[in-house]
């Protein structure tokens, strides 16, 4: 059964064993933000990475998390935050060898023993890459999280007619580069 | 022993086959089962000692009565956010709704089982280490040259920007702007503007005057002359500057 947010909160921040509780909330969001990540980065070792770091932050933050925000849309957002300042520090060290970032995610995409250029699956990742970072976002939430755009906001900061607005164009340029060919 | 041996006696006088049939037993039980059934029966006997307490907590009212279309509710509601998602990109790039959501890249064998084993194992690491008194001591020195490298500079800084320009003040004529105000204009300055001369405050400090008698007394006659000559105040030779 799975524990309440605010209980574990309260858990942690009241209870002697609060790595107990901590790693409670870890088993509980792990997976999914291992996949918002993933999508992100694409490289599973860069995610491993990403996804520790974030939570160490949120192991350090929690005690002064407030309630009035959501554990879940709180946790987004510290991963959201890693996995931007990741691609800028990658964007910078490829902007000194001359690389193109896209073209570069795209290629880790390619280089995936699994990758198969007919497939519409993996079609529709490299149509991703294509798409500016905050957009990616915004396409891999609404997407494959099926989150509502109000709670997108919350974690992005952005109010839901951008959000919303920005969708559209993604949808709309991932189908032209899949129908394109 | 003995009684043992009557009942094999018997069995093989009732039924010789049984006597000489192996008795051990064929069904096989779980590993350890009788090392942990002792601690099993203890705990079931401990369960069903417990008071039954459900009856203690309350329900609030009506909640069986609208459990079920509470549940029904929260089941549309997430239908229809996952509809509203299908739906909004059937509008706007319906080929996106063709492919299936799976996620196609691979995740190394036993990554999420493990994870959170490993995350407890990076934070107890990174835990913070506390610093050594020395360097504490260190921190505070290197803070104080700090301030007084500041406060020396600020001092240096605010002398030079406020040096008086005496030579400026040389040249104002006050006599000939003192004339240009008129007595009104003085009086009320000095009566509401300058609070010194108002005030008691010079009345109240005790301050023991010299007695110019006892110090005029002490100096010599001819030198008494001699002041008075180079200040050109005519002396005969008869004044008695004794008074």
């Amino acid at each position: 059964m799975l524990v309440e947010d605010t209980e574990l909160v309260y858990q942690f921040k009241n209870s002697a064993n609060k790595e107990m509780a901590f790693t409670a909330i870890v088993k509980k969001y792990q997976e999914k933000l291992y996949w918002h990540i993933r999508r992100m980065v694409i490289d599973h070792d860069d995610t491993n990475d990403i996804l520790q770091n974030m939570f160490v932050k949120a192991w350090k933050g929690l005690v002064n998390f407030r309630e009035d925000s959501q554990l879940y849309t709180w946790l987004y957002r510290i991963a959201t935050n890693e996995c931007l300042s990741f691609l800028d520090q990658k964007k910078r060290k490829g902007a000194e060898r001359f690389d193109d970032h896209e073209s570069g995610l795209s290629n880790t995409i390619k280089a995936d023993s699994n990758f198969d250029a007919n497939k519409l699956e993996w079609k529709l990742q490299l149509a991703i890459q294509q798409l500016p970072e905050r957009q990616r976002l915004v396409f891999n939430l609404r997407y494959y999280d099926e989150m509502p755009y109000e709670e997108m906001s919350r974690i992005l900061e952005t109010s839901e007619g951008a959000l919303k607005a920005s969708y559209h164009h993604a949808a709309k340029k991932i189908e032209a580069y899949i129908l394109g060919g | 022993m003995k009684q043992d041996f009557n009942i094999l006696a018997e069995l093989e006088a009732v039924a010789p086959t049984l006597a000489i049939t192996n008795k051990s037993m064929p069904y096989t039980l779980p590993n350890g089962y009788f090392d942990s059934f002792s601690e099993a029966v203890m705990t079931q006997i401990s369960i069903d000692n417990l008071p039954k307490v459900a009856a203690q907590f309350t329900v609030p009212q009506d909640y069986f009565a609208s459990l079920s279309s509470n549940v029904l509710n929260a089941i549309a509601k997430e239908v229809t956010g996952k509809n509203e998602v299908i739906e909004e990109l059937e509008a706007i790039a319906p080929i996106l709704n063709a492919i299936e959501r799976t996620n196609i890249y691979t995740v190394p064998e036993t990554y999420f089982t493990t994870f959170a084993a490993n995350i407890n194992n990076v934070i107890s690491t990174s835990k913070v280490v506390p610093i050594s008194s020395f360097k504490r001591k260190m921190l505070y020195v290197a803070a104080a040259c700090v301030i007084g490298i500041m406060a020396v500079s600020a001092f240096i800084f605010t002398k030079n920007s406020e040096k008086i320009d005496y030579a400026a003040y040389k040249q104002i004529d006050v006599n000939s702007t003192i004339n240009t105000i008129s007595n009104e204009e003085l009086l009320n300055y000095l009566e509401n503007v300058n609070p010194i001369t108002n005030s008691n405050a010079l009345t109240t400090i005790d301050v023991k005057l010299v007695d110019i008698q006892d110090h005029i007394e002490t100096i010599p006659e001819e030198e008494l002359r001699q002041y008075l000559k180079e200040v050109e105040v005519p002396v005969s030779d008869d004044y008695q500057l004794g008074i």
